[in-house]
């Protein structure tokens, strides 16, 4: 999978093309050599227990799809989504795409680097996962947990905001219903 | 345009509609717009989405059974702090556990996962295995710790009730 993706640079807003693909090693390698040195000096925690990750839990994992943009040879998106599982809090009779990880490289993060390299990474990466979303006959619907600094992007895009979610440490979940133009 | 011909992706072709959602994407003050923050482990999401998912659902099924623990010991405006205190020490502790704890923990998440989403529920049985997972991994040091969270709290808030007091005498 290779699509174009017109995003912008964030120097001088000049619109330019990107490629959003299928994950493959490249990414990681990308992220291990360029994105984990500037996490680490943002103070990133350890705070998982990898030997749930590790064991192989009898399911299918079809279900998991893996996604990154590149310019430029760089990796300067991520994102991973659940196809199969998650249904709709609006009517739980329809499934959505469950987004479990949008993030840009840290180079594309105001709060990091200013400018940033590229513009609209994250929210291309979003309007993927409403496509992947129609492709899968869910018609759009997706849902999402967001942090609570992201949390005023999904309300400023009219996303129903069903508040802290105490099965995801108070998370905020958001969903796109149907879309309908 | 019928809807099954609306590509998502033609909005970013779109000057005035990429600039709002680019400034609305730069508002953002966190390191993911999506998702938990994964920070250097965002790697290892990618490649591992699945175990990563159970890792969350597992988390949140000993943190459910933490609160509900908590919320029968009546603490009052001092079970806040106990809780979050507790969730800190068994996030340590679950680590790197027994291999009969992690056994436990992951036969729970099998149960789990093997009903259909919204089913599951957390019965006695399940809130009992999962106590005795605490009584295991936290110390009489770590139990001491949880309680002096909330004592410290109650302490606290009393204390800043006596001006409050001495003025409405």
């Amino acid at each position: 999978m290779q699509r174009r993706v017109l995003l912008a640079r964030g120097h001088d807003n000049q619109r330019v093309e990107t490629l959003l693909v299928d994950l493959a090693q490249k990414h990681l390698d990308d992220f291990e050599a360029d994105w984990r040195p500037l996490l680490e000096q943002a103070g990133a925690e350890d705070k998982f227990w990898d030997w749930v990750v590790k064991k192989r839990i009898s399911l299918s994992s079809d279900n998991f799809e893996s996604y990154a943009i590149e310019y430029q040879g760089m990796t300067q998106g991520l994102m991973a989504i659940e196809t199969q599982w998650h249904r709709s809090q609006i009517d739980r009779q329809n499934q959505v795409v469950y987004v479990q990880a949008i993030a840009s490289a840290p180079w594309n993060r105001k709060a990091i680097q200013q400018p940033p390299t590229l513009r609209g990474v994250g929210t291309a990466l979003l309007l993927f996962a409403r496509q992947r979303s129609m492709e899968l006959g869910y018609e759009g619907r997706i849902g999402l947990h967001a942090l609570p600094g992201a949390e005023s992007f999904y309300d400023d895009q009219n996303m129903a905001d069903y508040g802290p979610d105490p099965d995801q440490e108070n998370l905020t979940y958001f969903e796109y219903g149907r879309f309908q133009r | 345009m019928a809807q099954d011909d609306f590509n998502f992706m033609d909005l970013l072709e779109d000057d005035d509609w990429f600039e709002a959602a680019a400034r609305r994407e730069e508002s953002v003050d966190c390191e993911a717009l999506a998702g938990y923050g994964w920070g250097t482990h965002l790697g290892a999401v990618m490649v591992n989405p699945q175990g990563h998912s159970h890792f969350v659902q597992l988390r949140s099924l000993v943190m459910q059974a933490w609160k509900q623990l908590v919320a029968e010991w009546d603490l009052g405006i001092g079970a806040e702090a106990a809780s979050a205190k507790g969730q800190e020490l068994i996030m340590e502790r679950l680590h790197r556990p027994d291999p009969e704890i992690q056994e436990t923990l992951l036969a729970l998440l099998e149960a789990k996962l093997s009903k259909p989403q919204g089913e599951w529920e957390m019965t006695e049985a399940v809130h009992s295995q999962i106590r005795d997972v605490f009584g295991k991994v936290l110390s009489q040091e770590d139990w001491k710790v949880i309680a002096a969270s909330a004592r410290d709290h109650i302490y606290s808030h009393v204390l800043k009730q006596e001006p409050v007091a001495v003025e409405s005498l």
